[in-house]
């Protein structure tokens, strides 16, 4: 056993609380160290004399001004004044929000449930699949173009492959 | 409202018995609920002193000390309704005085006031007549209550709540890791680290 460890025992050595393997190794750890086995001594007589710490009391009319302070400051015995746990300004203010929350969302289902915004909607919706056929136009045009261009760079591309004929001789069979 | 007290005191009998109570603190407690003010004086009469020592011993000042107590009752009258059996009566009690024990400290420390700060260790019984046989032993008691007092005020405020309610109120381990809301284990190191420190201020008485 180290002083660490001894140090840390001590409290439970005086309550009687610590291991009886724990015991004999703090027993025979001050036997070995007699600052130790003081140090026991000093904190148990400590103990001692903070039990028997002179005692004060109360002045003799403390419950009579106990009772006139109850009585004169009108203290209430009863449960607070709580509404669902909340003194009265948080519950205020946790109405409010609720009333706010409820406003914002039945404004939200109104919206939602407007036949006018309905109408647009569908308004819309016509005039998109109105637009659609031109834009489907536009890209058949777009993808015509990029065949043709395609087509374009293809034949370029054969006629730089073919051979150029001008500057050779030319072989006549006669 | 204090009007009942009167009519019930003649009907129950709310003392000591010997050394029990007829009534546990968590049946005058109830009692206390339903409206009985005698529970409630009866619960008063069994805690002031307690208290008062407990704070005293913490704070250092008797005045300020019997205010705080006066202020837990007051505080027990009105909260009434907030205990619930689950917890030991006790240690409900000494939670609220010792958190308006720790607000007033707090206010103390920034006042920076000792009420202690006279007695320095020069101050022991040397200067006192030896041919006093009949006081001598009462003056040595007063003067190593004012040290031991003074050592634990010396205490950090963890260490001090602890060894205060361990070694002078002498409540259980599990009550005080109830009322400053700490594990056991926590309790129990810090008291043994009080106890340790505590000998090194008390070093002097010592020797």
């Amino acid at each position: 056993m180290n002083r660490y460890e001894f140090e840390n025992l001590i409290s439970d050595y005086l309550d009687g609380s610590i291991p009886f393997k724990k015991r004999t190794e703090f027993e025979d750890y001050m036997k070995d160290d007699p600052k130790a086995e003081s140090l026991v001594r000093n904190i148990k007589a400590t103990i001692s004399e903070m039990n028997n710490l002179q005692k004060v009391n109360v002045a003799d009319n403390f419950n009579e001004k106990l009772l006139s302070r109850v009585k004169n400051e009108g203290i209430d015995g009863g449960p607070d004044n709580t509404i669902l746990g909340f003194t009265p300004f948080y519950a205020s203010i946790l109405s409010c929000l609720c009333v706010a929350f409820f406003v914002v969302t039945s404004q939200l289902i109104n919206v939602s449930q407007d036949p006018s915004i309905e109408a647009k909607t569908n308004q819309y919706t016509a005039e998109l699949e109105q637009d659609t056929p031109s834009y489907s136009k536009n890209v058949d045009l777009e993808k015509k173009l990029i065949v043709d261009s395609n087509i374009d760079s293809l034949q370029d591309k054969k006629e730089k492959e073919k051979p150029n004929n001008s500057n050779k001789i030319k072989f006549v069979n006669y | 409202m204090m009007n009942q007290t009167s009519s019930i005191s003649s009907i129950m009998p709310l003392d000591k018995t010997g050394n029990n109570y007829v009534y546990s603190d968590e049946q005058l407690m109830a009692r206390f609920q339903k409206g009985d003010e005698n529970a409630y004086i009866e619960l008063v009469n069994r805690y002031r002193d307690r208290l008062l020592n407990f704070i005293y011993n913490y704070i250092g000042d008797f005045e300020i000390s019997e205010d705080i107590v006066q202020d837990t009752m007051v505080k027990l009258y009105q909260k009434k309704h907030y205990y619930r059996e689950i917890a030991k009566f006790s240690t409900w009690l000494y939670t609220i005085a010792k958190n308006l024990a720790n607000t007033e400290f707090r206010k103390k420390k920034q006042r920076k006031i000792t009420l202690l700060s006279r007695i320095s260790r020069d101050d022991k019984p040397y200067d006192i007549p030896a041919d006093q046989p009949d006081t001598d032993q009462e003056i040595q008691s007063d003067i190593t209550n004012k040290i031991i007092r003074k050592a634990i005020d010396e205490l950090p405020e963890k260490f001090k709540t602890v060894i205060l309610l361990r070694d002078v109120q002498e409540l259980s381990y599990e009550e005080i890791s109830s009322i400053i809301e700490v594990p056991i284990g926590t309790v129990k190191s810090r008291i043994n680290r009080a106890r340790l420190q505590l000998q090194v201020e008390l070093k002097h008485l010592r020797t």
